[in-house]
């Protein structure tokens, strides 16, 4: 069984960068298969996850854990807005009122609680190390934020200029070479996944 | 059933209240009970959300109508999305699933890699060595070498010499302090959204008070 | 397990009343934890408050591949539970809580360039270990797990060092697959003693040998025992393990599974060392055939002692084979040692002269090698050796065999023992002459519990799988070793002892300080968040600060212009890919973007590539509409886009719709005119530049419009040739609404607003972290 999922995922794997970079004519259509496959995969994932989750807070509730009233309210919430939007689809009378008036103020509060949080916390990060990367990184918070507070109170557009300037010649660069770092790491995971050297499917 | 939409509305305004309320008083308060609640009810909902929409549009009117066809490959998906499944049923759903993971791990790494090489790093190298007219020379001179310095950072390796050594430390050391003004720009700019959205909440829970209290 | 908590961002045990972990100073209660009797006065951290001891650093990851291994993540929305960390196991049945990795997983799962891969599906398994490979590994070497075994192996095998390795703390030497399978051999002995001891702790085994033996050796039996036992969720079922070992190996590279248990008894050996070694675990060293005479002579010892001087009652299945180009090096080691006349007179068991062929004298005549320790030595040789001091050709104790001896040679090895004679280089390697003694020694336990003579001879005690000295013999079990020996440069031996160091360094709690620990940010935060909100208030209704405009950025006068060259009827593709978190900041965006759209009378299309995109923007009036809706896939739906567009939309359904007329030549995003993308996430964003832009750089191409958040990782994107620009931001939203010539008052009034908390909120950081920095030295004067 081992041998046939990391047959599957090399052969699979090979043959889909291979016609990613080289459409094989014939066998175009069987890259648009692995791709179908794959899409229902991920959404089958999805589906997964939140029965995992489920699962998790349905024992934490019969179980009479610590929080138990709220896991029950989860499991409720849960049933009750699949139940909903399985029946009306996204774009139902119910569905839409339970997104407008329930799930985007929750998140959209929930990330505003972020805002606060990095407030008072956000340059708390001296605290744990000072090199170069840290220093750095709190001198640049302060030039932002005190180059908004100046265009602000003063209203001149060349502040603005001036910390586009600054974006253009270190800010770009710098999240450039970052991007590239993330891009080659990408291309050496993925070449490790292809070749099976990095096994994430293989039984635990 | 038919419900007002003055009153479904006023239902909801109290909802998104409540909800704005207490999801916002942590920073107040710190985590409660009203909060915990809230907060609970927020991943309940989402994940139910979520999960019917996958259901939905996915499972019934994707692949369930392509199989209802006779598409072969819309069997074989739900084959793979079977399998997937088992994942929690012990052992050998585990090695099933296994199977379908495979399978996702295949295609999605072939994605990934190719969209890498030829999305970003061969663009990006690309826009990194363009542009060296006599107006932007000094400019992009300047993003190369940061670009660069940046990229060093991210070595870990040591060079046999000593010169080398002390050259790549240094390299590395201005590397970090160009990565650290750019974190501070990502930070800067989610700190701005945060904030945003933090104002727009303020304000809504002042709308919705006054819609509730006064109907408009 | 009951009594101890675990830290959810370190996975480290800590007390039951802990509310701080003593390893990594996160706290131990969370939001959504029920405040814990005196927990009155802490405020619980939120998951945005990772705390961090003072002075602990992390070194940088290395690990880019996070959002790889979220791409196998279950689901977004699934938010984490941090007070629960169990990992869910089989239906109706919860998985035994994660022991802790071994000390060597965890730290290379710390140090290892895919460090976050072991976090993955919330489970901390000692599956960390598995992945990564060792830094003096070639990956090539290694499948994966097998490469972890290095860091534990090579201290092991290092013949410069007089640190006798730790007992049973890890595998045996490893050893590169492709040398022989006897590596998932040498993993075996492991889950052994955990089965023998009824630990509940199958999951040692986990770090089966199935994941680094490569296929073309063998099929799944490999990891049949150890690695099932191990899985098995909920239930500690060592017998699994307790099963016979001989599964590993395949069929075409040994004699059987008999061979397998035989050598258990058998010391490891080390060449012209004298290092005692730990006391081995394991079974005994099956060798491939092409190492020497084969492992069909795993049985040839028997056969060898059972013809060697008519000692048939000798049984000799432990007793191990040594390669003949080991076997040489034994014989120049046995040049060395003083043997007394009466063992030289003996020439059937007398030291071979080295010979550069390895199989110079007859088998029948030259003793049986067995696998020693660090003691290349043959039996009799060590037997003549110890009895030289009595003047007699010593006739080999039987408590020499591994086994139980009989009673009646206790007395004889006892004095035999203390009297003998023992060469300089035997007394150097017992554990007083040099370096410290092995931590846990089999024949210390042996020594300890031995019903004769409880005395042993110094120089001998602490030097395991040399002699058993008293009759109770336990079995001791053999580690196998390499055939191979690994040098080490200086370099790895010094990493080998910061690894020790550090190894035992986590096991300590750290101090992390009372400072920070009493600092107080409850407060705090509520005096911030009383500070925006007010500011927030009293912008919204006095119209406070100036009214700036927004900068002429080029991106969103590129994104106006592509828009605007937009011809009617043109198939325009919409992405909504955006979070509910921030539909507000995005909304006037979409609705500046969306009139332009519908002004120029497009025919869009509309998906999601995420589940909570659907159904965000209502479509723009004028334009010709099509919500498709969540279209699965992600990454890999934007590289079906590419040039199987109508396969990727139709789902089963005809394509393109009646009303969509520009459709029906479009075989993928090439075709279209322009492709709006509407997102939150710089990693959405980043992925479809990277899918998508490439094939876009001719008359189509890219427009975003996206949250402040994303600018900055889109700002290194605007120059290649893919993107057309972008709208960012409720800044972006003002200037575009400004160019559309749209009432901007609302927008103005929202930016304002926006910068007014802004620009607080960068006053209230800097006053908040100086206000902090100062409490907390107060509070370590106060501590001192």
């Amino acid at each position: 069984m081992r041998l046939l999922r990391i047959s599957l995922a090399l052969g699979v794997g090979l043959l889909a960068l291979l016609m990613y970079f080289f459409p094989l004519g014939p066998l175009a259509a069987l890259q648009w298969v692995f791709y179908d496959w794959a899409a229902v995969l991920v959404a089958a994932a999805w589906v997964l996850g939140l029965h995992y989750m489920a699962q998790h807070h349905w024992r934490g509730l019969i179980r009479r854990r610590g929080d138990w009233p709220a896991r029950a309210v989860l499991i409720l919430t849960l049933v009750l807005t699949f139940v909903v939007t399985l029946l009306q689809g996204p774009g139902g009378t119910w569905t839409r009122w339970l997104l407008e008036y329930g799930l985007i103020p929750a998140a959209v509060s929930l990330f505003a609680v972020a805002g606060v949080v990095l407030t008072y916390r956000g340059l708390w990060l001296l605290q744990h190390r000072r090199d170069p990367l840290a220093w750095s990184f709190a001198v640049g918070v302060v030039l932002f934020l005190a180059a908004d507070a100046v265009r602000f109170f003063t209203g001149r557009p060349q502040v603005a200029q001036a910390v586009s300037t600054l974006e253009r010649w270190l800010v770009v660069p710098a999240l450039r070479g970052l991007l590239l770092g993330l891009a080659l790491g990408l291309i050496t995971t993925a070449w490790r996944l292809l070749w099976a050297a990095d096994r994430p499917y293989e039984d635990e | 059933m038919g419900i007002p939409l003055s009153l479904a509305q006023w239902i909801g305004e109290g909802l998104a209240l409540l909800i704005t309320a207490g999801l916002l008083s942590y920073v107040l308060f710190g985590s409660h009970d009203v909060f915990r609640l809230m907060a609970y009810a927020f991943m309940g909902a989402a994940g139910g959300f979520l999960a019917a929409v996958v259901v939905r549009q996915v499972f019934v009117q994707r692949v369930g109508s392509a199989a209802l066809q006779g598409l072969w490959p819309a069997w074989v998906a739900l084959l793979l999305a079977l399998l997937l499944w088992l994942q929690p049923v012990g052992r050998v759903g585990r090695r099933l699933s296994g199977l379908s993971l495979a399978v996702l791990t295949g295609v999605s790494a072939a994605v990934l890699l190719g969209g890498a090489a030829r999305g970003t790093l061969l663009p990006l190298s690309r826009a990194a060595t363009q542009g060296w007219g006599a107006q932007g020379f000094l400019e992009h001179l300047v993003g190369v070498l940061v670009t660069a310095a940046v990229l060093v950072s991210f070595q870990f390796g040591r060079p046999r010499a000593r010169w080398g050594r002390r050259a790549l430390d240094i390299t590395r050391q201005v590397g970090q302090v160009f990565l650290g003004l750019a974190l501070a720009a990502v930070f800067v700019a989610v700190y701005r959204t945060a904030l945003f959205l933090l104002g727009e909440r303020v304000v809504a829970l002042g709308r919705l008070l006054h819609f509730l209290i006064f109907g408009q | 397990m009951a009594d101890e908590r675990r830290c959810p961002m370190c996975g480290r045990p800590n007390p039951p009343d802990a509310e701080v972990c003593q390893h990594c100073g996160a706290r131990l209660t969370f939001v959504g934890a029920e405040p814990t009797a005196g927990d009155e006065a802490a405020f619980s951290t939120s998951w945005f408050e990772e705390p961090e001891p003072e002075g602990r650093e992390r070194p940088p990851s290395t690990d880019d591949t996070a959002w790889l291994r979220g791409f196998f993540a279950t689901s977004e929305g699934e938010a984490a539970d941090e007070e629960d960390w169990e990992p869910t196991g089989a239906e109706g049945e919860e998985a035994p809580a994660p022991e802790s990795a071994p000390l060597d997983a965890r730290l290379h799962a710390w140090v290892g360039p895919e460090a976050e891969a072991a976090a993955d599906e919330g489970a901390a398994q000692p599956e960390a270990a598995a992945e990564g490979p060792a830094e003096w590994v070639p990956p090539w070497l290694g499948t994966g797990t097998g490469d972890l075994e290095a860091p534990q192996a090579e201290p092991a095998t290092d013949e410069g060092e007089g640190q006798p390795e730790a007992a049973a703390g890890g595998p045996a030497e490893w050893v590169p697959p492709w040398l022989g399978t006897g590596t998932g051999d040498l993993e075996a002995p492991q889950a052994e003693p955990a089965a023998d001891e009824g630990a509940a702790q199958p999951e040692a085994a986990a770090e089966g040998p199935a994941e680094w033996v490569p296929p073309w050796l063998g099929s799944g039996d490999l990891e049949a025992p150890q690695a099932e036992a191990a899985a098995d969720e909920g239930a500690a079922q060592p017998e699994a393990a307790a099963e016979s070992p001989a599964e590993w190996v395949p069929p075409w590279l040994g004699t059987g599974t008999g061979d397998l248990e035989a050598p258990q008894a058998e010391p490891a050996a080390d060449e012209g060392e004298g290092h005692p070694e730990a006391a081995a675990e394991g079974p005994a060293e099956w060798v491939p055939p092409w190492l020497g005479a084969g492992t069909g002579d795993l049985e040839a010892p028997q056969a060898e002692a059972a013809a060697d001087e008519g000692e048939a009652a000798r049984e000799q299945p432990e007793t191990g084979w040594l390669p003949p180009w080991l076997d040489q090096e034994t014989a120049n080691l046995a040049e060395n040692i003083e043997v007394p006349a009466e063992f030289e007179a003996q020439p059937e068991a007398s030291a071979t002269p080295p010979a550069p062929e390895p199989q110079a004298a007859p088998e029948e005549e030259r003793p049986a090698p067995r696998q020693t320790g660090e003691l290349a030595l043959s039996v009799e040789e060590l037997e003549a050796l110890l009895g030289e001091s009595e003047g007699e050709p010593a006739a080999p104790p039987e408590d020499l065999l591994l086994e139980e001896p009989s009673p009646a040679t206790e007395e004889e090895a006892a004095p035999d023992l203390e009297q003998a004679q023992v060469p300089e280089w035997l007394r150097q390697a017992a554990p007083g002459a040099a370096g410290p003694p092995p931590s846990a020694s089999v024949v210390d336990e042996i020594l300890s519990r031995g019903e004769g003579d409880e005395e042993a001879p110094e120089a001998l005690v602490g030097i395991p799988d040399v002699l058993p000295a008293v009759p109770e013999v336990a079995r001791p079990q053999v580690r196998s070793r390499a055939p191979l020996t690994l040098r080490l440069t200086r370099r790895q031996e010094q990493r080998a002892q910061w690894l020790q160091e550090l190894l035992q360094d986590e096991k300590r709690p750290r101090d992390l300080g009372a400072a920070w620990r009493t600092l107080r940010f409850g407060w705090l935060r509520a005096l911030v968040a009383l500070a925006l909100m007010v500011v927030a208030a009293l912008v919204v209704y006095t119209s406070w600060g100036a009214r700036t405009t927004p900068a002429p950025h080029p991106a969103w006068q590129a994104a106006f212009q592509a828009i605007e060259a937009l011809p009617p009827q043109a198939p325009v593709l919409v992405v909504a890919d955006a979070s509910w978190a921030t539909v507000p900041e995005l909304r006037p965006a979409v609705e500046a973007v969306f009139t332009h759209l519908g002004r120029k009378g497009v025919q869009g299309v509309e998906i999601s590539t995420v589940p909570w995109g659907v159904g965000l923007f209502p479509g723009p009036e004028g334009a010709t509409w099509h919500p498709v809706g969540f279209v699965p896939g992600g990454v890999t739906l934007m590289a079906q886009l590419q040039r199987a567009l109508p396969y990727a939309l139709a789902g089963g359904r005809p394509w393109p719709p009646e009303a969509l007329t520009a459709w029906r030549g479009v075989q993928g995003l090439p075709q279209t005119a322009l492709v709006v993308v509407i997102t939150d996430n710089p990693e959405t964003a980043r992925l479809w530049v990277e899918q998508a832009g490439p094939a876009l750089s001719g008359s189509s191409g890219l427009v975003f419009v996206s949250s402040s958040q994303v600018e900055p990782w889109l700002l290194p994107y605007l120059a290649t040739p893919g993107v057309r620009g972008a709208v960012l931001g409720v800044e972006g939203a003002l200037a575009y609404r400004q160019a559309l010539g749209l009432p901007t008052e609302s927008t103005q009034r929202l930016w304002q607003r926006y910068q007014a908390l802004w620009v607080l909120g960068g006053v209230l950081m800097l006053v908040a972290t100086a206000g902090a920095y100062g409490l907390q030295r107060v509070a370590r004067r106060r501590q001192k």
